[in-house]
């Protein structure tokens, strides 16, 4: 990656991450500081509200104690009670009659029972301060109503009587206080109920009294949350015997609308309620029956049934920390803007420097040497950069040197050059030169040895046809001198031959064809067969020592070549057993397919190495060892030249010699 | 038995010396045959095709057999033999090439031009008449000639 990015990200990293690292942790401290206030905020409401109402519940139970002790009320009861198969007699009638007065001036001697209100002042807003029960009701011990106020009220109690009656004393003797579902021909009602049993002396039951208690009193006490917020409300939930919550209707809405169970009492809730019947109090985050969430705080009203549950919108709880959650995000924001200015310009400073000496030194690679790498930074890389650039100068200073080196070294070769092609040239020439006055040698030769060759004949043959035709007019002298004659042309005349063969091994073009050389060795077996058998006393064996192989060459020169050496082999040997041997040798000494004919004969003297391949050069007398022109090695040696070989001999006097050649070319085949 | 006899042998060669000894080894050998020589190329040229001096076919009838040196002043052998083979009308008469040379390029051109045998002139005398009796054996007496 490139610096400059890199100086970019790690500035980044130093820079942004512990801002939004503090920027987190103010904001979880933040947020659990409004938490915990607000979660003792509501305990603390809660708290204050579970009072009220137990204060207010207290009252009631006091209102009740009054009349449940009554001694009056209980003798009146077990009346009321005897005579209760007998409803319109005098005696229940007066009972019942004297019962309502007494309860009245009990009533009317308490400050709370005496303000049970008339239904139809029941809406007026003048009574909620001070009215606590809207009827009242005696019941007998089976539970029927022995007498209700106020009386002439369709809101009174003793139109439900039926309900009641049912479960009226197990109600009481659970819960003092109770909601009912009350419903009459016209209506369908949720009411709260506050009951307590009445005994007699003897402590059994013979009936009760029940207060519908008027909840605007309760609405009053939670109704005012308003300290909590906007969203807050305080609701009351009712623990029903089934194990299931009921919520009270919303004491601030409607008063007679129910609420059902599965509403919203449920799951943790529920068991959330139920732990705080133990202990005091629980908050907890949930949803409410609305689906929003919310902080809720729920309490238990002690001796109740009833819980409380005072609840606010987390939003509005969390509603300051989201404002000041945008104003942080903007500051971040700017210190972010601030740093990436920053972040670029710091990156820019320190990876300039960097990337202008990395570019001088990539010049420099690529053999710029002109390219000025030095900065005047007085740092570290200001210092690597003089540093390079000295290096620079003396790299060009070098390079000059040796350039002018190089530039005169090269006047110099090719000066040198011109003048080996000079010399090369006239070498040439010469060569040409050579060439071709050895090409006229040849034809010179040839042409001279045919054309003499003619003029000899015819004196040989006339010299025979004086021999034939004039015999008798010549003398033994004359006859002898003719011989001689014959004979001395013959001679001349093999001369002649042999220079005729020479000329040609310069003149003929060398072929090159596949040869079996095993084949041209018995060619020349054959060809010899009058020399191996012309003298019976000596035995001649010419045999091929080695395998011998097919060689791309000229099968005449081959021929000749071989024909020579063994014809040389078998005539320069004295001895009884000559035995003439061929071979081939894929390497020897240092040279490759070399060829080579050896004889046991009479051998050469070191000294006679060279002389034996001049032209009609014999190391023997006239007529030993066969005769001959002595030109034979010198055709061969030309002969090998031509096809680009070489000729040379290994030889112990008195014991045999070895001629080795080599005929050029690189295409053997041994079979 | 001389099938060949009557036919006239043509020799083409510059050397005197060598005709002599040519014409001694024919008799040597008993060869009766008239016997007519050029000296040079063209000469033989004039004689085979009826030109120039040559006219008269009574007198210079066609030969039935040619003997050709090689190496002529002028117009060499090779250049003769080349012109008798050429012409359909000549092409039929056996010319038998008898020269000193034994070139293998000189031999193997004769035979391209079609001659019908090629002696190498031995330059021993004794093997000079041995030849010449050869060739009279072979071509007057086992090989058939053509008729004119």
């Amino acid at each position: 990656m490139r610096i400059f990015y890199k100086i970019l990200i790690y500035f980044f990293a130093l820079t942004i991450l512990p801002i939004c690292l503090m920027a987190v942790v103010f904001f979880s401290k933040i947020d659990s500081t409004i938490m915990k206030e607000s979660r003792k905020a509501l305990e603390t409401v809660t708290e204050y509200k579970i009072s009220s109402i137990e204060s207010f519940l207290e009252d009631c139970r006091t209102d009740l104690a009054n009349l449940q002790n009554s001694q009056e009320v209980k003798t009146k009861l077990i009346i009321l009670n005897n005579y209760r198969s007998d409803r319109s007699s005098p005696v229940f009638m007066d009972t019942t009659r004297s019962l309502a007065y007494s309860l009245k001036s009990l009533l009317s001697g308490h400050q709370h029972l005496k303000t049970i209100i008339p239904y139809d002042k029941l809406r007026s807003n003048d009574f909620w301060d001070t009215h606590q029960y809207l009827s009242l009701v005696l019941l007998d011990k089976t539970g029927r109503i022995v007498f209700s106020d106020p009386e002439d009220s369709n809101h009174k109690i003793g139109q439900y009587s039926h309900v009641l009656s049912k479960d009226v004393f197990e109600n009481i003797a659970i819960n003092e206080i109770f909601t009912e579902t009350l419903v009459s021909s016209d209506n369908v009602k949720n009411v709260v109920l506050f009951g307590k049993d009445i005994r007699d002396n003897d402590n059994n039951i013979i009936g009760a009294i029940v207060v519908h208690i008027d909840v605007d009193n309760i609405r009053h006490i939670i109704n005012d949350v308003g300290e909590l917020g906007r969203t807050s409300q305080a609701l009351i939930i009712e623990n029903k015997a089934n194990h299931s919550f009921n919520y009270l209707p919303p004491f601030n809405r409607d008063s007679g609308r129910i609420i059902t169970s599965n509403l919203m009492v449920k799951g943790k809730i529920y068991e959330e309620l139920k732990s705080a019947e133990s202990r005091k109090m629980r908050v907890i985050i949930a949803k409410d029956y609305k689906g929003r969430k919310v902080l809720a705080c729920l309490g238990h009203i002690p001796k109740t049934n009833w819980g409380i549950i005072i609840k606010a919108d987390l939003g509005e709880i969390r509603a300051p920390i989201n404002s000041l959650q945008y104003f942080i995000f903007y500051i971040v924001i700017m210190i972010l803007i601030v740093v990436v200015i920053f972040g670029y310009i710091l990156a820019k400073l320190v990876s300039k420097p960097i990337i202008t000496l990395c570019e001088g030194a990539k010049k420099l690679r690529e053999g710029d040497l002109q390219y000025v790498v030095a900065t005047d930074s007085p740092d570290e890389i200001g210092q690597l950069s003089r540093i390079v650039d000295e290096t620079r100068v003396k790299l060009l200073g070098l390079y000059n040197d040796m350039e002018e080196e190089i530039r005169s070294k090269t006047a110099d070769l090719s000066k040198a050059l011109t003048e080996t092609k000079v010399k090369n040239n006239q070498l040439t020439a010469i060569s040409d030169e050579l060439l071709r006055s050895n090409l006229e040698l040849d034809d010179f030769a040839y042409i001279a040895s045919h054309d003499l060759k003619e003029p000899l004949r015819s004196i040989s043959n006339f010299a025979t046809f004086l021999l034939e035709d004039n015999k008798d007019q010549l003398d033994e002298d004359g006859i002898r001198k003719l011989n001689v004659l014959i004979n001395q042309s013959a001679r001349l005349s093999s001369f002649l031959t042999a220079l005729l063969e020479y000329s040609r091994a310069g003149r003929d073009r060398v072929a090159k064809v596949n040869v079996n050389i095993n084949k041209v060795l018995e060619i020349v077996k054959q060809d010899l067969d009058y020399l191996v058998h012309s003298d019976p006393s000596v035995t001649v064996q010419i045999v091929s020592e080695t395998a011998l192989p097919i060689v791309k060459t000229d099968p005449e020169f081959i021929k000749e070549i071989l024909m020579n050496l063994v014809v040389n082999g078998i005539k320069y040997n004295s001895g009884k057993e000559k035995v003439v041997a061929i071979g081939f040798l894929a390497e020897y000494a240092t040279l490759q397919n070399v060829f080579y004919v050896k004889d046991n004969g009479i051998g050469i003297e070191e000294r006679h190495f060279e002389e034996i391949f001049k032209i009609f050069r014999r190391i023997h007398g006239r007529d030993k060892y066969g005769g001959g022109t002595g030109a034979g090695l010198t055709i061969v040696k030309k002969k090998i030249e031509a096809m680009g070989g070489k000729i040379w001999l290994e030889s112990g006097y008195g014991v045999g010699t070895v001629f080795y050649f080599t005929i050029g070319g690189n295409e053997y085949e041994t079979k | 038995m001389r099938l060949n006899s009557s036919q006239l042998i043509l020799i083409v060669e510059d050397s005197d010396e060598d005709y002599e000894a040519t014409i001694r080894a024919f008799s040597k050998s008993s060869l009766r045959n008239p016997v007519f020589r050029c000296a040079d190329g063209n000469d033989a040229l004039d004689y085979v095709f009826s030109r120039g001096n040559y006219t008269d076919k009574e007198k210079f009838p066609r030969p039935g057999i040619i003997l050709l040196d090689l190496n002529l002043p002028v117009t060499n052998g090779r250049e003769v033999l080349k012109h008798i083979k050429k012409d359909p009308a000549t092409k039929k008469i056996p010319v038998i090439v008898l020269t000193t040379s034994d070139d293998k390029v000189d031999i193997m051109q004769c035979y391209d031009e079609g001659a019908n045998s090629y002696i190498h002139k031995p330059v021993d005398l004794i093997r000079f008449m041995e030849a010449i009796e050869r060739l009279r054996e072979y071509w007057f007496e086992i090989v058939i000639l053509p008729k004119e």
